[in-house]
């Protein structure tokens, strides 16, 4: 996979966030709760442990990346490509959690059917050819069939209970 | 009828396997955690038999678009391309796909009666463990699996602390206080590594194929299948890499951290220094080269299932999966597996020995079936994919916060692995974090002070060792595949 410099400092970012939540946590612990950190049969003990070793690494870490991202070239064509893959990415990942939302609501059937429907249509574009209405159909054929495969294997083989 | 049952599982696992193994982009390991998805309400033999099954099938199916597309259907197949392409250019892909089948069955047998003399052997000291050796023994896997990671060590061993800080979610195995939830309900009980790992495998490899331009087209190509039944010329030729290729394969496999990738690359090193004289010289489609790659790969296998059931520690992602999958089933692979579940350990072996021998001929048979599934368009791919991990981790616990984690986790995946930081430790500590916590705390207890508990990795035998083999993975990764990014 190319390697991306932004998301290489969003990661970096990520990580920072959880280990302050769980220095956040750890001190609401003590405080509140009066539970100490640092005794032999703490439930906090280990915990503490970890994030310490993750805070010292990421420290480690943003001192040797800084030195890389510096004689890091970025090349503006596949900069612009990355740009365009993080907007395909993010809108997706939005589908996704929309889809997931109306699940239980719309019910698994039509909410996957139009889900399908959407992504399909989205992702061939480019790809079939003639007009629109045909495309569609031809679409909605491919989403039927494969909504019916998922549900008849899980709900009517595996006995899974779908939404 | 239940035996007809069983095979009939290990049957549709490999076609499964196979099917998933040769579509590029899509991994052994997201194969296994989709077929895990399948599984949850299973009876455990049934669920096994159909994750082995997967588990060979996928393994050999990688093979089929690293000779045809020059693509490694997995990364275990991507020593297979430098010889197995050049075949295909040469007019010779039914040859060259033959081999890597034939030799593929002959290195996974191996690597199962590997697995079936060393296994009873290593169980028999691994009975010698306390918490002190359980605790250093997760502790170097998770050592092996973040320094062995591709790129930086240091991003390895902060991907496995992440991984720690998500175990951590939810009840304290010991105290049972509610920890790290911030007053979130849907987190009290856990973050479900099931879940997390469909999405950092399964739905990460959604939004990487989202990136990735490039489709495949293969037309007008077909294997003639009595031509994949390699001649007794040809295997005369490849069977004295046999030798040191099948032992390579299975030796890597059995070292926590390496899988069949890095076996197939060492025994074509080996083969390239050892035979003098090739079929043709090597890279330009040597039959040598494809058995060299293609033997260990599937004799790596063995190996990584007895560190897995003997020791309870994965040597890869595949393995880690496979050990989420086995816990998920109510198995224990640890220490006492060899005693408490010894007839599973040999159920174990049977289903591989058949999973190998099925997924040989419905690899051949199923060949051209599998060529025009390459074509299968991005378009359909995408969606269908998307729908087997979130019906897979709804169907987990029947709850939806599970889908939102599911997708959240497959979304964090890619964009770590797009800034250099692996998945795998992540995936490992979710599994073994909460033996490595509750080892580390009771250890902790008995020796009544942290200074003592230090002391006591040094004054016992088994520890020690484990200690310098941790310390060996570091200095070793240190010196030999620091990475900058």
């Amino acid at each position: 996979m190319e390697y991306s410099k932004i998301l290489d400092i969003f990661s970096i970012l990520v990580l920072f966030i959880a280990n302050i939540l769980v220095f956040y946590n750890l001190y609401t612990f003590v405080t509140v709760d009066k539970i100490p950190v640092l005794t032999i049969e703490s439930p906090l003990i280990f915990p503490f442990l970890v994030a310490l070793t993750l805070l010292i690494l990421l420290i480690a870490i943003v001192f040797t990346q800084i030195r890389f991202w510096k004689s890091f070239k970025i090349d503006k064509e596949l900069h612009a490509e990355d740009m365009r893959d993080l907007r395909n990415t993010i809108f997706y990942f939005f589908l996704l959690l929309l889809y997931s939302y109306s699940l239980p609501k719309l019910h698994f059937k039509l909410s996957s059917f139009l889900f399908v429907l959407g992504t399909m249509f989205f992702f061939s574009r480019g790809e079939l050819n003639g007009n629109i209405l045909k495309k569609m159909l031809i679409l909605a054929g491919f989403s039927f069939l494969l909504i019916y495969s998922i549900y008849f294997v899980f709900s009517g083989i595996f006995l899974v209970i779908l939404p | 009828m239940e035996i007809l049952l069983i095979l009939m599982y290990i049957l549709i696992g490999t076609i499964v396997g196979l099917i998933m193994g040769a579509l590029p982009g899509l991994t052994v390991t997201m194969t296994v955690v989709l077929v895990v998805s399948l599984t949850f309400g299973w009876p455990m033999i049934d669920a096994l038999a159909f994750i082995i099954g997967a588990f060979c099938g996928g393994v050999m199916g990688g093979s089929i678009s690293a000779i045809t597309i020059n693509i490694p259907g997995t990364a275990a197949a991507v020593a297979t391309v430098f010889d197995g392409y050049p075949l295909k250019k040469k007019g010779e892909a039914d040859l060259a796909l033959g081999i890597a089948m034939f030799v593929s069955l002959l290195g996974g047998v191996f690597g199962i009666i590997f697995l079936a003399i060393l296994g009873p052997i290593i169980g028999k000291f691994a009975l010698k463990f306390g918490d002190h050796e359980y605790f250093l023994m997760c502790l170097w896997g998770l050592t092996l699996v973040s320094t062995l990671s591709k790129g930086s060590m240091l991003k390895g061993l902060a991907a496995a602390c992440f991984g720690l800080i998500i175990a951590f979610i939810g009840m304290d195995p010991i105290t049972g206080l509610m920890r790290f939830t911030f007053g979130i309900t849907a987190l009290g009980g856990g973050i479900n590594y099931i879940v997390a790992m469909i999405g950092l495998f399964g739905m990460k490899e959604v939004f990487v194929q989202l990136s990735r331009r490039k489709t495949f087209k293969i037309e007008g190509f077909k294997f003639r299948l009595g031509d994949l039944f390699p001649k007794l010329g040809v295997i005369k030729k490849t069977f004295k890499c046999f030798l040191w290729s099948a032992p390579i394969g299975a030796i890597i496999g059995l070292l926590p951290g390496a899988g069949g990738d890095i076996a197939a690359l060492v025994s074509y090193g080996v083969t390239k220094q050892v035979i003098r004289e090739p079929s043709r010289p090597f890279g330009e489609g040597a039959y040598e080269g494809v058995a060299a790659a293609e033997i260990a790969n599937d004799a790596a296998v063995g190996g990584a299932i007895t560190t897995l059931l003997t020791l309870g520690i994965p040597g890869d992602s595949v393995t880690a999966v496979m050990l989420g999958s086995f816990y998920l089933h109510g198995l224990l692979p640890g220490p006492t597996f060899m005693l408490t579940e010894r007839h599973y350990f040999y159920m174990i072996l049977l289903f591989l020995v058949i999973s190998t021998i099925f997924a040989y001929f419905i690899g051949i048979l199923g060949s051209n079936i599998m060529l025009r599934m390459l074509n299968l368009p991005k378009w359909f791919l995408i969606p269908f994919i998307s729908m087997l991990c979130i019906v897979g981790s709804y169907a987990l616990q029947n709850s939806i916060y599970d889908v939102f984690f599911m997708i959240i986790f497959g979304l964090l995946g890619y964009f770590m692995e797009k800034g250099g930081f692996p998945v795998s430790p992540i995936v490992l500590s979710l599994i073994l974090g909460s033996m490595i916590e509750t080892n580390f705390r009771k250890t902790l207890i008995i020796e009544s002070s942290m200074g003592e508990l230090l002391l006591s990795f040094f004054t016992r035998p088994i520890s020690l060792i484990i200690l310098v083999l941790i310390f060996l993975s570091y200095l070793l990764q240190y010196k030999y595949v620091r990475k900058p990014v």
